[in-house]
């Protein structure tokens, strides 16, 4: 017992000097991100990149396993006056920092010497600019932004006689209904039309293409209910019950992979998720139009926080400015699947071999024409929970019809919002 | 004859006595095996349910990333193999089969066009591929990560004995104004949910200026109820003779707690420190909010790497899992006997 007692503290007494050794360091300027996997390598590189092409840089890239991770840690640096110099946040997080004063507002830094032209400014995607600003005044910088896109196995398709993919809801339908199978003759379905997970983006982008919208224009009550809202929550119901295959969780991509379904709705990001784990020859396309086309953009942009020494916050404004490039952002959607953020990396060659290499890639991107955005009021974070919950899934379980869980999802989102 | 007749029939008399105690034994013994079977049917079922995610994530580790999605799942890790016309095998991803023509759609896994081959030229063949594991130690510094694991583990184990002893035995056999209010106010804090107090205590931590440090991960672990609540429960099953002898002897308190109470307390602490060392070897959430750099972020962290929303590499993940927690393996087996008696007589399964 004594021998041991002392072996153990002789031993914390040596691990305890080696890793003290190591030093303690300078923070540089944190960039916290919640970028794992082949995305968090990617972003490693880029980082180190510019570290190494611009003398005296030193972002540092944190990376914090996953978004709710990162905003219970955003939410303590920022109370304890201790925040990152950059982070990735969400829209409604960033309304939330402007309001305790906590993001710096980008204005200076967009005209000073090494700011952005109005020309720069214009070749953003459509939409994104007007997404991060808030009372005339930008806070925050488009970074990893996504759309929806349908995968397709062109194996399956072709054994069910078809060889492009659904344009309209009426052929996603058809086409969903015609790809399920029983193989092998058994009497039970062993190969599915579709996939999908109990969420509220398939059920959003259906919205869209309905013509319907998340909120009322002023941002204050729930519209998802109305009738485009039923509507498309009727054809989702339909499309995944009947010929499809529903997960709680991301296994309906494993489905996808492993060839037991004909065509899924996935993120752009899942693509490079997707990579290499599956033996079928697969294309990409466009979301099918309802009565018109819509998509729906997700994922984060950054902001730079204000307690930050001056020299941190100018560094950081640097690497904002060199990652949202039209070089580097279509090096970094290459890699990734995510959007290159400028119009104009659209057609540079690291983008357009990507294109050739992916079918139906260069559509999907077109998606931006007509894209929308969630609502960016603080509420809606909470929000669309509750429509993931009270909404799509008593819908898809059967509990409730399409009408009713919407009712329902609308009149909690609309005390939530009351609330506020 | 008549004598004969009442001998055989005591005889038979007897040999029935003698029968129907041999069945009776026989029933009894076929009764114990067929509890037995039972109570090994039983275990064997504990063991299967306790095995069964061990072996499922070794056997994935090895997988591809193809073989983990495919169903039915295997077991033991195989490939699909061709016969090139130059006798070599060479591994091939099966894009779809058409059981009424008997052929299969195939691509190379070295890449290269699709072909359709017969089924029955198709042949399952095992493969491990052990090279998940260098590529999963390739993806982050884990040499790194475990050095900071078992330096945070060992330290907060001697932290917490010590201060569970302490704390345990005041709860325990000391009487003072509020003790019992105070032990119901620990014991409350049990049920507090991590994340409920993760952004206080980061606030904490940060006016410290010990985010990102060693103390970030340890200071706060130093004084864990549960480690309190085990060793007072057991302290209070010590009889008092023992210390109304020890003080008549001139003993201290101290002393008493030192040289008496300890010794008869092996086994408590023993089960006490597995699950610190388990639990802190475990944690996730609290290291990967409170810590910025692979300097000093532990194991756990580092496993977060290869998990994603969208998707997550499982075979880079379990492989890594599997050499994250092959110490505590090891620990186990070489600290078996100890540790069974131990959880035997805390009264507490892990």
């Amino acid at each position: 017992m004594k021998k041991m007692l002392a072996c153990a503290v002789l031993a914390m007494v040596v691990c305890a000097l080696l890793l003290s050794a190591c030093g303690k360091k300078d923070p540089g300027v944190q960039f916290w991100h919640a970028m794992g996997g082949p995305l968090g390598d990617t972003l490693d590189v880029l980082v180190a990149e510019f570290n190494r092409t611009h003398p005296g840089s030193d972002i540092r890239s944190i990376g914090n396993a996953n978004y709710e991770a990162l905003s219970q840690k955003i939410m303590g640096a920022v109370a304890a006056g201790q925040p990152p110099v950059l982070a990735q946040v969400y829209e409604a997080w960033t309304a939330e920092l402007i309001e305790n004063g906590s993001v710096e507002p980008l204005t200076e830094y967009l005209r000073g010497p090494s700011g952005l032209t109005a020309e720069e400014l214009a070749d953003f995607l459509p939409g994104m600019i007007e997404n991060n600003t808030w009372d005339g005044v930008l806070y925050s910088v488009p970074f990893n932004k996504s759309v929806r896109a349908l995968y397709w196995n062109k194996d399956l398709f072709a054994a069910a006689g078809l060889d492009r993919a659904p344009a309209t809801w009426d052929e996603y339908m058809e086409y969903a209904g015609r790809l399920t199978m029983d193989l092998d003759g058994d009497g039970g379905v062993d190969q599915w039309g579709t996939a999908g997970r109990i969420d509220a983006w398939m059920f959003q982008n259906l919205l869209l293409q309905n013509g319907g919208s998340i909120l009322t224009p002023d941002g204050t009550a729930a519209a998802f209910d109305r009738p485009e809202g039923v509507a498309a929550l009727e054809f989702m119901v339909k499309l995944l019950t009947e010929y499809g295959k529903v997960t709680s969780g991301y296994e309906y991509q494993n489905d996808f992979q492993a060839g037991k379904v004909g065509m899924i709705e996935g993120s752009t990001v899942s693509l490079s998720f997707m990579h290499g784990k599956y033996a079928f020859q697969m294309a990409t396309a466009p979301l099918p139009a309802g009565t018109q086309r819509g998509c729906l953009v997700a994922g984060t942009n950054v902001a730079i926080f204000a307690d930050a020494p001056r020299k941190h916050k100018d560094a950081a404004w640097q690497f904002v400015k060199w990652f949202t490039s039209p070089e580097i952002t279509a090096r970094w959607a290459a890699a990734t699947g995510y959007a290159p953020v400028r119009m104009s990396a659209m057609d540079l060659p690291v983008m357009t071999r990507r294109f050739e290499e992916v079918e139906g890639w260069r559509e999907v991107f077109d998606q931006f024409e007509f894209a929308g955005y969630e609502p960016r009021a603080t509420g809606w974070y909470a929000g669309r929970k509750t429509l993931e919950e009270t909404g799509v899934e008593s819908a898809l379980r059967k509990h409730k019809t399409p009408g009713e869980a919407l009712a329902a999802a609308a009149a909690a989102v609309n005390a939530a919002l009351a609330a506020r | 004859m008549a004598d004969a007749a009442v001998k055989a029939a005591e005889a038979g008399a007897g040999g029935a006595a003698r029968a129907a105690g041999a069945r009776a034994a026989a029933g009894h013994r076929a009764r114990r095996a067929a509890r037995r079977v039972w109570v090994y049917a039983l275990l064997w079922l504990g063991i299967v349910i306790m095995v069964m995610p061990f072996l499922w994530m070794v056997t994935t580790s090895l997988k591809s990333p193809i073989e983990i999605l495919t169903f039915p799942p295997t077991w033991i890790p195989t490939g699909q193999f061709v016969r090139g016309a130059d006798g070599e095998w060479r591994e091939v991803y099966v894009a779809s089969r058409d059981g009424r023509a008997g052929t299969a759609v195939v691509r190379p896994a070295e890449g290269g066009p699709a072909m359709t081959v017969p089924l029955d030229e198709l042949h399952n063949r095992v493969r491990f591929r052990f090279g998940n594991y260098a590529a999963a130690w390739r993806q982050a510094p884990f040499a790194r990560y475990y050095l900071n694991t078992v330096f945070v583990v060992l330290c907060t184990l001697a932290g917490q004995l010590v201060t569970s002893c302490l704390a345990a035995y005041a709860f325990a056999r000391m009487r003072f104004p509020g003790r019992d209010a105070v032990f119901l106010l620990f014991l409350s804090m049990m049920m507090v949910p991590e994340p409920v107090y993760l952004v206080p205590s980061y606030i904490i931590l940060a006016k410290f200026g010990w985010i990102d440090t060693y103390q970030a991960m340890i200071v706060p672990w130093l004084a864990y109820i549960f480690s309190i609540f085990l060793l007072r429960q057991h302290f209070k099953t010590i009889p008092n003779d023992l210390y109304d002898a020890a003080i008549i002897d001139g003993c201290s308190r101290f002393a008493f707690l030192w040289r008496i109470v300890l010794p008869l307390s092996k086994a408590t602490l023993a089960a006490v420190s597995i699950f610190t060392v388990v639990s802190t070897w475990n944690s996730f959430l609290w290291p990967l909010v409170m810590t910025n750099t692979p300097s000093v972020r532990p194991l756990q962290v580092g496993l977060a790497r290869f998990a994603q929303e969208q998707g997550t590499n499982h075979e880079l993940m379990m492989a890594a899992a599997v050499f994250s927690i092959a110490p505590l393996v090891v620990a186990y087996f070489m600290a078996q006997k100890q540790i069974i008696q131990s959880l035997a007589t805390s009264g507490i399964k892990g």
